[in-house]
Formats: structure tokens, C-alpha cells, sequence
């Protein structure tokens, strides 16, 4: 038996270590040059496809850039970002700049795929200073930045007027502190008509990750491993359960929807914590729907959100990096970012260009904005994705009463922290 | 000893074609045999270039920890991606899952697909008509079919209307949410849409079994249903191995279903963790599992061939021959 599996074993080995050796080699770090150089050169930038407005936008940003440098763009869309983007870095066929959610930075950058732009930003002597400070953060690990914030979308509490004036109540009723809203929304729910969910959120970490740590325990700790079930933070969730088993707060699956986002446009729920991409997702398929935003409720009255962020990064094996740089540099410049947020819609990650947009009065997305300041990003370091896993896997368990908060987040933490310790140790 | 075989042999070939003459003979062999193998050499590069070099490498793969990014970098672990298998809670919970949903689907897939060939091949009216109806599932993608049997199996959706319209349940069930009922949902959509490709095969079946036995049986007086447990049943042994073990097969490899209703994550609380799911889980959710997911996927393949071998047994194709 051995004899037989070892021939064909020793062959695969063989082939595995020629693979080896023809991929290895490392690079030398390539700084910018003069860029006039670079005129006439090709560079390709992956993104996600995104809404209308985006890809236009996008378009806009490219011929901008190739106008200021001479530096053609090719665009590659992903329709499935991480499974392709992985497949391309590890294939040597990734683009040379590409999209990178902050919750992807740290694994990537970890496995050496990501260019660290410090040196860049200093030959170009770049002001960092002009980006929202947690959206910069969302792309540093170990002192290093991978990458220049595009972007960000923050979470905000989204109210129905219609709704809450029919059941007699105004916008300012709603509370500004998170302890005060089961109280509110129990009052909302016995005026609601029936069929009408006080409130609607979509339940996994995403969302939730600043509720854990507003007791001040981080769901990861120093050495990447899961805490969710200390007491703070048993505590600082314990309301969402109460107020769900409560049919205060429901999950847009409970009403059979497969977004937040529709729920609250097709009137199911009166009051909905979302991001700002929900904005225009309502503008455009539910016009007859008037909405009002705020920012989301206080913990113990410490301000508090999440923010997803997007940036540019450079491939660490692009032949191209002083193109690909140019062209990260110009995006997040205040001309390519104030084309793009103003042509897409999305917050520009500079607070300048936010204030020459005059976001800040936007009576829809000054809530978003303000939170930019403060919130959390999400991204914690390179074991977030199999903590997340867990987490939204058990606490549904918890939601529907299968389980105590307390038990299905010690079984998540558990079974997170083993994989944790097998998988990435 | 080998005179028996070979007179066997040379009537076997003398049916099919004259017996090719031997000393002219081996020139032609020899261009036959090459014109074969160049007929042949596509497909043999096609499948040792996708199919063999991917398997060969897997294995490989699954006794390293390994990290595919840049420059690759193996790490040779020995069994310790199957011990951390064997350890790993989650495993043993999508085998369990896994088991449960193939032990359901199968048995009650291969039945219906039967009984629906039998009744389309008994000569009512229309045949052909509901042939190319109940065949139209098969034709669309699985993805598609979820999305319209999420919409279907929803809170608002028809399932629950009529059930309720008619009293059999007091409030609508969240069929696809429910840890209790996820996994049921999916058997059922899975059975819905894989009934007909089988039972096309069991139509190919029945039209070899020839109909004088019929006939016969109905001399004796046998009824409807004595005759499909009598004869058409053992009669179509051979096709049953061959849906069975296709049944098997696709079963172990749920992937699709479980991922759309679930995001990705296998809940509500491991609900729908699929042994699929969870090798694509480490293969691309999380960066520097692939050689644990390739343990996986050898370890499935392992399961796949020793419960469908066990399967054959229990089914005892040899018997009727």
C-alpha cells in the first residue's frame, strides 16, 4: 500500500517545489520617480462593479487621471471581489491597484500581497492629515499604511416621518440614548399599525461590533484571539435580545425581505439603524417613502457607529508601482476625490472635500458624516472573519431564545478561538 | 483453462463485426490504435490538465499548511490537517447535517423519480407532454431555483398564504430562518429539482424491460402494483445503483442551496453547515486554510466513495445476473 502511494506522492511533491522555485524571488521596493516618466504607461485597477452612479463616476475619476499623468487605466470589475481578487493575487494576474475593504487589510497585508505606502506618501510628500482619522487607521497594521481610504460609509438611525407622526409622535421623541429606545420603540409598537415593526436591524458583527466594545473590552484581543462573552459585554447586547424577543426589534428575515434597506421602503418597519448606502437604495425604489435620519443613539453617552471603508492598494508585485501609486495618489487627491464622492454619491474620506460638498447640511447624510469622527471601523485585525463567522452563526441562537446570550456567545467565542488557535496559530 | 474464455471472446466479436485478418492486419491495428489515441488526446489532456493534476495536488496540499500568496510557501505537516479535522467540532457537525440531509433526500428522491418514470411510461395520455414539463426543474440553475424557492417558502410568501388560508398553521412559519426548519426547506427544494433528472433516467430504464413480462403478469392476474414491485423494480437494479449513487454524490456536494440561504456562514447556529460550505469556508473565507480545506475535500471524497459503495452493496447489483 505504501509503495503504491508514495510514487505518485513524490511526483506532486516535485512539481509542488518547481512551482516553488519559479515563483519565489523577492522585490525591491520601487519608489516614484519623476512622473513624467511615466507618461504613455498602462496600469489595471480592479473594483467591484457597485450601483450606477458609481461605475460613472468611476469612469469620470479614470479619464481625469489619465488626462492629468498620461497614465492609461484599464478597469477589471470583480463580480465575486474576494474569491476573484484571491484567486488573481495567488494566480500573479492581480491588478496592479485594486480596491481593499478595510476588513480584508490586515489578512492581506499579512500575506505580503499588499505594497506599504509610507514611502510613497513621503517622496510625495502627502497630507494625511486631511483624512478622517478612523478611516485612515482601518488600513494600518504593524505601523505600516496599505492603503489610501476612498471612501466610508457610517451606520445612522433611519426613521419613517410618516409612521411616527401617524403614531403621534415626532422625530425629536426619538432618543438620543441608546438605554432609553426599548421604552420608546415599546410605546411606538402599541400605535403602530399592525404588520409594523418599530424597529428593524440587520443582526451580525458588522453591525454590532461597537455595541460589544462600548464597555470598553475589544472583541479581539492582542494576540487575535475572540472575546464576546465578558460581562460588559453580555450586558451592553443583553437589550437587543430583550427588545427582539419583545418583537421590538426584528431582523428583515423575520419579515421575509432579504435587506434592511427594503423592509424599511416597503414600510414594515418604522425605525432602521443601516448605513448610509441606504440612502439612495430608498431615493430610488421607494420615492413615495419619506425618511428622516439621525445619528445612532448614545451609549451611556458616549457617541458610537460603525464605518465600512474601501481603499485603494497597491499590488506588491505590480511591475508597475510608480503608475499605480500616481494613480492612488490622484483618487484620494482633493481633485479625483471630490469627482468621485460628488459623481457616486458615497462620503469622501477627506474632511475638506465633505466640507466643500457642504455634506455637513445635507439634511440626509450629515448624521453619517458627523459620525466619520467617531466611529468604529470594522476591521480587527487578520482573525475577524472567523470571529464574525461564529458570531453571526450562534447569535441568531440567541435571538430567537435557543439559547442565553451568555451561552451561545461562549459557545461562538469557544468554537471561534479553537479554529483560531488550530487554523492560524 | 482459457479456451472457454476465448471461444467466448471470439463469439462476442464475431457478432459485432468479421474478425479482423491477423497478419494484415497488424499494420492497421497499429494506425487504428493511433488514430484512436488522437481521438482520445484532447480530452485526456483536458482531464489530467483539470481534473487529475487538481486532485493529484489537493492531496498534496492537504498534508501541508500553505500559503498560496506570493511567493507559495509549503510547510509539510504530516496528518495534522486530518487530526485537526477529527478535533474540529464543526466538521463533525456538517458531516452529521450532511448525513441527515442525504439520508432524507436520497431514498425519497430515487422513489418519486421512479414511481413519476412508471406512471409517464404506463401509456397515459399526454406522456410526452408531462415528460418535457416535469423535466424543465433540471434545465434551470440551482441558484435560480433557490432564489424562487426562498421567495416561495417566505414569510409572505404562497407556501405559507395557503397554509394558512386553509388552518393547518395558525401563524406564518419562517421556513428559511428557523434553525428547524432550514435544513428541511432545502431538502425539499432539493428533491423537487432533482426528481426529474433522475426519472428520465428510469424512463430510459423501463424501455428496456421488455413487455411480454407484462403481459404475462397480467395473465396471472397481477395488479398494478405487484407488477412494478415484481418487475420493474428488480428490473431496474442497474439504473437504481446509478441513481443512488448519483443521488449520494450531489447530496455530499450541497453547496449552493445551503450558501444562499445561510450568507456563507452555515446558521442559524450550524444549522445548514454543509461539508461543502465548510471547505469553501477555509478555502476562500479565510486566507491560509487552503491545505485544512484540502484535507477536507479528501476526506469527503473518502466519505462519498464509502457510502456509496456501501450503498451498491446493499442495493446487491450482482444478484440478478
Amino acid at each position: 500500500m505504501n509503495k503504491k502511494v508514495s510514487k505518485p506522492l513524490s511526483i506532486v511533491m516535485l512539481s509542488g517545489l518547481v512551482f516553488t522555485a519559479a515563483c519565489g524571488g523577492e522585490e525591491e521596493a520601487q519608489v516614484a520617480s519623476d512622473p513624467s516618466e511615466l507618461e504613455g504607461k498602462e496600469i489595471t485597477v480592479g473594483t467591484w462593479k457597485g450601483t450606477d452612479a458609481e461605475v460613472k463616476a468611476f469612469d469620470e475619476l479614470l479619464a481625469a487621471f489619465t488626462e492629468e499623468t498620461g497614465i492609461k487605466v484599464k478597469k477589471k470589475v470583480y463580480n465575486d471581489y474576494q474569491t476573484q481578487l484571491q484567486t488573481d493575487l495567488v494566480g500573479g494576474t492581480a491588478p496592479d491597484v485594486f480596491y481593499v475593504d478595510a476588513f480584508l487589510a490586515p489578512e492581506l497585508s499579512k500575506q505580503g500581497v499588499l505594497e506599504p505606502l509610507d514611502q510613497y506618501i513621503e517622496q510625495a510628500e502627502k497630507d494625511l492629515g486631511d483624512f478622517y482619522e478612523p478611516a485612515i487607521n482601518a488600513f494600518k497594521s504593524d505601523d505600516q499604511l496599505f492603503g489610501l481610504p476612498k471612501d466610508y460609509s457610517t451606520l445612522g438611525l433611519y426613521y419613517n416621518k410618516k409612521l411616527i407622526e401617524d403614531a403621534g409622535f415626532t422625530a425629536d421623541d426619538i432618543p438620543t440614548e441608546m438605554g432609553q429606545l426599548p421604552e420608546f420603540l415599546g410605546e411606538l409598537q402599541e400605535k403602530l399599525p399592525s404588520g409594523v415593526t418599530p424597529a428593524i436591524t440587520t443582526s451580525e458583527l458588522a453591525r454590532h461590533m461597537f455595541v460589544l466594545q462600548s464597555g470598553g473590552t475589544d472583541i479581539v484581543d492582542e494576540n487575535g484571539m475572540a472575546v464576546l462573552s465578558q460581562q460588559d459585554q453580555i450586558k451592553a447586547l443583553q437589550p437587543l435580545v430583550d427588545a427582539y424577543q419583545d418583537k421590538l426589534v426584528q431582523r428583515p428575515a423575520d419579515l421575509g425581505q432579504g435587506w434592511a434597506g427594503d423592509s424599511f421602503g416597503a414600510e414594515k418597519s418604522a425605525i432602521m439603524i443601516e448605513g448610509n448606502w441606504a440612502i439612495s437604495h430608498i431615493e430610488q425604489n421607494f420615492p413615495n417613502v419619506e425618511m428622516g435620519t439621525k445619528e445612532v443613539p448614545t451609549i451611556d453617552g458616549n457617541s458610537g457607529s460603525m464605518m465600512f471603508t474601501v481603499s485603494y492598494s497597491l499590488n506588491s508585485d505590480s511591475e508597475e508601482k510608480a503608475a499605480g501609486w500616481e494613480f492612488i495618489n490622484y483618487a484620494t487627491s482633493k481633485d479625483g476625490m471630490k469627482i468621485w464622492s460628488e459623481g457616486a454619491g458615497v462620503l469622501p474620506s477627506l474632511k475638506s472635500i465633505a466640507e466643500e460638498l457642504n455634506l455637513q447640511d445635507d439634511e440626509l447624510k450629515a448624521p453619517f458624516v458627523a459620525a466619520g469622527a467617531y466611529a468604529t471601523p470594522w476591521q480587527k485585525g487578520d482573525s475577524l472573519s472567523i470571529v464574525a463567522r461564529e458570531y453571526n452563526n450562534l447569535l441568531p441562537a440567541a435571538l430567537k431564545g435557543d439559547m442565553t446570550l451568555e451561552e451561545a456567545m461562549k459557545k461562538a467565542e469557544e468554537t471561534a478561538n479553537k479554529d483560531i488557535e488550530t487554523q492560524l496559530k | 483453462m482459457g479456451t472457454q474464455l476465448e471461444i467466448n471472446r471470439r463469439t462476442d466479436t464475431a457478432s459485432q463485426a468479421p474478425p479482423p485478418k491477423k497478419k494484415k492486419g497488424s499494420e492497421r491495428d497499429r494506425r487504428e490504435a493511433v488514430q484512436g489515441m488522437t481521438f482520445m488526446l484532447p480530452t485526456i489532456i483536458i482531464l489530467v490538465t483539470f481534473t487529475l493534476l487538481p486532485i493529484a495536488y489537493s492531496l498534496f496540499l492537504s498534508f501541508t499548511r500553505v500559503n498560496l500568496f506570493g511567493g507559495i510557501d509549503f510547510q509539510w505537516v504530516g496528518f495534522e490537517n486530518y487530526i485537526n479535522a477529527w478535533n474540529d467540532d464543526r466538521v463533525w457537525t456538517a458531516l452529521k447535517n450532511t448525513f441527515r440531509y442525504a439520508l432524507f433526500v436520497v431514498p425519497i428522491q430515487t422513489a418519486i423519480a421512479l414511481l413519476m418514470a412508471a406512471v409517464l411510461n404506463s401509456g397515459i395520455r399526454f406522456q410526452n407532454t408531462f415528460r418535457t414539463i416535469y423535466f424543465l426543474p433540471t434545465l434551470t440553475s440551482s441558484s435560480a431555483l433557490t432564489m424562487i424557492f426562498m421567495f416561495l417558502f417566505s414569510l409572505n410568501g404562497p407556501i405559507n398564504n395557503v397554509l394558512v388560508s386553509l388552518g393547518l398553521l395558525d401563524a406564518p412559519v419562517n421556513f428559511i430562518n428557523e434553525t428547524d426548519f432550514a435544513l428541511t426547506t432545502i431538502m425539499v427544494m432539493n428533491i423537487w429539482s432533482t426528481v426529474p433528472f433522475f426519472m428520465t433516467i428510469y424512463l430510459a430504464g423501463l424501455q428496456d424491460i421488455p413487455s411480454s413480462l407484462y403481459e404475462a403478469a397480467s395473465l396471472d392476474g397481477a395488479n398494478a402494483w405487484q407488477k412494478l414491485m415484481k418487475i420493474t423494480v428488480p428490473n431496474l437494479t442497474p439504473v437504481t445503483n446509478y441513481v443512488l449513487l448519483m443521488g449520494i454524490i450531489g447530496c455530499f456536494q450541497l453547496f449552493d442551496q445551503a450558501y444562499i440561504i445561510s450568507g456563507g456562514t452555515g446558521g442559524p447556529n450550524n444549522a445548514t453547515l454543509t461539508f461543502s460550505l465548510i471547505i469553501y469556508q477555509y478555502a476562500f473565507k479565510t486566507i491560509g486554510t487552503m491545505g485544512y480545506a484540502s484535507a477536507l475535500a479528501i476526506i469527503l471524497t473518502i466519505i462519498i466513495f464509502t457510502v456509496s459503495m456501501i450503498a451498491r452493496k446493499l442495493n446487491k447489483e450482482e444478484s440478478n445476473y
